[in-house]
């Protein structure tokens, strides 16, 4: 007997039309209620599943970083010596700015307002280097917005539903966003690099650029505002006779185990 | 009735997979449980429940992936209709471990395919901006089927529990109607 005329084929043919019926229906947004019951309704679960995985595995990669976590711990207290004896400095300078700036009337900026969101899922199965978050265009989310966590963008909004929205992962290759040089105000490029990095491109070669120094959104976007962090300057990668030069970046943020991130809203 | 179990038990395996495994990823790569589940009910060789399980598995895994709304239900679809053909047609022997590894193998590679092709369908008509490259398909492929390999028991005995439970209800309904 053909397959064609028999039940399996029959069934099989019906969930495709049905499936062609479900894509229409997704297109034109009519299964967005359906996808928002869809996306908490493994959450009990999930939640019933970390809350007993998440201390175990917290355990086991601790002790397992003990020297990691000792010699980060004198690092990082040699850093905050450091940074509170900068703080000292920039908070004359700050001084002498504010003075400044109302003798000569300037007008200051609002601070940035902040859309706060849970991460609901890590795209699982690890085909895309995006996330899914609770929050949509009803808490004023929209498509090119910046996520940041721990005051670092890791990423920008590419879909934005009613109630769930999706953001690209600043690793992601198919990422860029302007930025400048925080020290020197150059500008460049910066793009993700295949999930597991960041690379700052397109410093001129004329520009000053050193270990340590940051990069910042630049602000030519406008659904970006300027002055977010991205990282902190590694290993310059290009030599002197390239066009540009290149750097990769470093981020303090977890962008494997992002749990809430921030959308920043204009 | 048995449908709201299997429909009980897709979303019960869907947090497992996102709330466990999701924080055990090998080189970004974690298993997929419902594909799993779907197998095994495809490798039936009586009944048609595999079509109800294939479509809603890949109908919820398509609402949390970001790529194009379609593409796990058509790939569950397909590779569980191949499975099922396989079963019913050709394979007249008694499965065993080495040919459910071969199986699995064969079908998680008919499904990435058909991903990655619907990807690019859908990219080629423009109803989406950009699609995967079949290079982030083949770079994790091997790990993600040794992951899923690794499960197939664990799978294998919540599906065995599940037909147990399902066949004597369903004995047991009968039971009453008489």
């Amino acid at each position: 007997m053909r397959f064609i005329y028999t039940k399996a084929f029959a069934i099989f043919f019906a969930c495709l039309v049905l499936l062609v019926f479900l894509v229409f229906f997704q297109t034109k947004g009519w299964l967005d209620p359906v996808r928002n019951a869809v996306l908490q309704s493994p959450r009990p679960v999930i939640y019933l599943v970390k809350g007993v995985v998440s201390p175990v595995k917290t355990f086991f990669s601790t002790v397992y970083r003990l020297k990691d976590i000792s010699s980060e711990n004198t690092r990082l207290n040699s850093r905050v010596l450091e940074l509170q004896q900068n703080l000292v400095q920039y908070e004359e300078v700050l001084r002498e700015n504010e003075t400044l700036t109302k003798e000569l009337g300037f007008v200051k900026n609002s601070k940035q307002s902040l859309v706060a969101c849970t991460v609901l899922s890590h795209n699982p199965f690890g085909l895309t280097d995006s996330l899914v978050l609770n929050c949509g265009t009803e808490s004023g989310v929209i498509e090119g917005q910046a996520a940041i966590s721990q005051g670092y963008m890791v990423g920008k909004v590419i879909y934005s539903g009613k109630n769930s929205s999706t953001i690209l992962l600043s690793t992601s290759s198919k990422f860029s966003t302007d930025a400048k040089v925080s020290q020197t105000n150059a500008s460049a490029i910066v793009k993700g690099s295949f999930g597991s990095g960041l690379i700052l491109d397109q410093v001129p070669q004329s520009t000053d650029l050193q270990k340590g120094f940051l990069a910042v959104t630049a602000g030519i976007n406008d659904k970006i505002p300027k002055d977010i962090l991205i990282g902190e300057v590694g290993d310059i990668v290009s030599t002197s006779n390239d066009l540009f030069k290149r750097a990769s970046l470093v981020s303090p943020a977890d962008f494997e185990n992002l749990q809430f991130v921030f959308i920043v809203k204009q | 009735m048995k449908y709201i179990i299997y429909l009980f038990l897709i979303v019960l395996l869907l947090g497992i997979n996102l709330g466990l495994f999701g924080q055990m990823p090998i080189a970004k790569q974690v298993p997929n449980l419902l594909f799993l589940f779907t197998i095994f009910f495809a490798l039936e060789k009586k009944g048609y429940d595999f079509y109800f399980i294939a479509f809603i598995s890949g109908l919820l895994l398509d609402f949390f992936y970001t790529g194009f709304f379609g593409s796990f239900t058509l790939a569950f679809l397909i590779s569980s209709s191949c499975l099922h053909l396989l079963s019913d047609t050709f394979i007249v022997f008694e499965l065993n471990w080495k040919s459910l590894s071969g199986l699995l193998f064969g079908a998680l590679a008919v499904a990435y395919l058909v991903v990655w092709l619907y990807g690019l369908m859908v990219y080629k008509f423009n109803w989406t901006h950009d699609f995967e490259s079949f290079s982030l398909f083949s770079r994790y492929f091997l790990i993600n089927f040794l992951y899923n390999w690794a499960l197939l028991y664990p799978m294998y005995i919540v599906y065995t529990l599940l037909k147990q439970g399902v066949d004597s209800l369903t004995i047991r309904r009968r039971g009453i109607v008489r």
